[in-house]
């Protein structure tokens, strides 16, 4: 375990790691409770569009991809507004947009090797200093704004219409909490790729809220949840030499089973 | 009386239609269509280039740039196969689709040479339990034995003598005179390797130089396996880092199409720099056009490796 204090990447994983559960863990509870757990899934699947198109035009795939994903966040919150569909329908069309979009460009570029794999899997062992000081901002921005604002958006989250006409704006706080998703994915992307980023969001957000009492609770065992899973994820993939990507999510899952059974009396 | 006229005139008649014939033959000869060959792999289209001189219209089925071990045919591509007269590629463990798309395609004029058949092929370093063995674990990077390399080139040359006899002198004449810089290629590398102070090198890529190191007496760590695709666990990367710390490495390699990124890791934990190594399959545009760019770039590879294994 001492591998951890020894070697500069596994630590700037382990950093990089618990930033962004944490920036995840409090945006999941928003999310979920405003019933948008699948639009982590979706802004995952539109970035893999963005960084295949950054593969494609060899520029940073990450930056690009985090134009996409913001766009497309904002496109989302328009479709579900003013195209009439139900629930998730929005998310379900943009997700699958990026994905073809991602698989077209992909082969144009003629770079469907480790680069793109390394995008849907997670690159944790690459992590460099720079994305973990930005993971850092990221968490900081996150738990600032949702601290600072925290009346407002339980309101918005319970009860949208009094939120609205106690004066909150409404708009723009959706548009905030979105774009910080969006941002958070294509960060999460580094650590567990892209087809697992959303279970960063997802699955402790559900943990929390299965045994919390309030909000503020949920909140605050959804960032416990997302730590111990990164922390033992990353520790249990060393040890046991599996993904990094995979134990992270294996144990938030875990920890998610538990606290239903828990919840249900069962233990 | 007219006897000796009507010799001569059919002596001109003759005359005349050797003549015409010849000119027919030549011009035929000279608008003749070239051979058209297609390759998957860089090294195989400099072979089959050097082989076929003029007479060869030489063309990498691959785009510059893509990567052989992950890249899937489409649709324009076996257009392109119909209409070659030869196709050359490395074997199943490089190209699996071959096989299928050629058994579908069952053109009678199209020559396939599978150039790493019958070889002494290397089986993979990174066979772990349950890991399928057979194909997948045959290490498909020939061309990074120049000895090897010359075997191939003996083998298009054969096949290109097979589709066009009349100038099997001219085609043997330039394999003799490519396998010679072969030759000293080999040489040049067996010099620099006699007096280096490290005999392993860590590669920051895929398993590529496995032949290389074979013909040398080297020893390759990489990263990555046979094809770049899975990324190395921790623990992998730790297992590394600790050899490399071990054997006092200083130089790190990378190769361009996977990318420094993880040279770069293992480099800054123990100190050392990164130098490029290219293994040749694929290449940009630029390099593809040039002459005897496969040679080029691995005179290129010598100096890294003089540098990264402090060779005198």
């Amino acid at each position: 375990m001492d591998a951890f204090f020894t070697y500069g990447f596994l630590q700037r994983a382990l950093l990089a790691g618990i930033f962004i559960a944490v920036a995840c863990a409090v945006l999941g509870v928003f999310l979920l409770l405003r019933k948008d757990a699948m639009i982590g899934h979706g802004l995952s699947h539109i970035t893999f569009a963005g960084v295949a198109l950054g593969l494609f035009l060899h520029m940073m795939p990450l930056a690009v991809a985090l134009a996409f994903s913001v766009l497309a966040s904002l496109g989302i919150m328009k479709l579900k507004e003013s195209a009439g569909l139900y629930g998730d329908t929005a998310i379900a069309i943009v997700s699958s947009l990026g994905m073809a979009l991602g698989i077209i460009l992909a082969t144009l570029s003629q770079n469907f090797g480790v680069a793109l794999l390394n995008y849907l899997f997670g690159e944790i062992l690459a992590i460099e200093p720079v994305e973990v000081w930005l993971s850092m901002a990221l968490a900081t921005v996150v738990v600032v704004l949702v601290v600072g604002n925290y009346r407002k958006f339980m309101s918005l989250t319970f009860d949208r219409e009094s939120a609205r006409v106690s004066g909150i704006r409404v708009r723009r706080l959706d548009t905030l909490i979105t774009i910080l998703a969006s941002v958070t994915i294509v960060l999460g992307m580094k650590v567990v790729g892209i087809l697992l980023v959303s279970a960063l969001i997802v699955i402790p957000a559900a943990a929390g809220l299965q045994l919390a009492s309030n909000f503020k609770a949920a909140i605050v065992l959804s960032c416990g949840v997302g730590l111990v899973s990164v922390i033992a994820g990353l520790a249990l993939a060393f040890v046991l030499d599996l993904p990094a990507s995979g134990m992270i999510v294996l144990v938030g899952f875990s920890i998610f089973g538990l606290f239903f059974l828990l919840r249900k009396g069962k233990i | 009386m007219k006897r000796p006229n009507e010799r001569l005139a059919f002596f001109n008649f003759c005359l005349v239609v050797t003549t015409v014939l010849m000119a027919v033959q030549i011009a035929s000869a000279t608008s003749r269509p070239k051979i058209r060959i297609l390759t998957t792999v860089f090294p195989l289209l400099e072979f089959a280039r050097e082989v076929a001189g003029d007479r060869g219209d030489v063309r990498m089925l691959l785009p510059p740039g893509s990567d052989v071990h992950t890249w899937q045919p489409r649709f324009s591509d076996i257009e392109k196969l119909t209409s070659a007269d030869m196709f050359i590629y490395i074997g199943p463990a490089l190209e699996p689709w071959a096989q299928d798309i050629l058994r579908s395609m069952a053109r009678p004029g199209l020559r396939i040479l599978e150039a790493s058949r019958g070889l002494q092929v290397l089986r993979s370093e990174h066979e772990e339990p349950g890991h399928v063995q057979g194909k997948e674990t045959a290490d498909p990077h020939i061309w990074l034995d120049f000895g090897l390399d010359q075997v191939v080139v003996d083998r298009i040359l054969g096949v290109i003598k097979e589709i066009e006899p009349e100038n099997g002198a001219a085609f043997e004449r330039a394999a003799a005179l490519y396998k010679e810089r072969l030759r000293e290629l080999d040489d040049e590398y067996r010099e620099v390797f006699k007096n280096c102070l490290h005999r392993t090198f860590i590669f920051g890529g895929h398993s590529a130089f496995g032949y290389l190191a074979r013909r040398y007496g080297l020893q390759m760590i990489s990263v990555y396996g046979l094809s770049p695709d899975a990324s190395p666990t921790p623990k992998e990367l730790v297992g590394i880092i600790d050899k490399a710390k071990k054997g006092k490495i200083k130089t790190i390699f990378f190769e361009p199409s996977v990318g420094d990124k993880l040279a770069r890791i293992i480099a800054s934990e123990i100190g050392a720099d990164i130098r490029l190594l290219n293994p040749g399959h694929s290449v940009a545009k630029e390099t593809l056009e040039s002459r005897a760019a496969f040679i080029d770039l691995m005179r290129k590879n010598l100096e890294s490796f003089k540098h990264g294994l402090i060779c005198r």
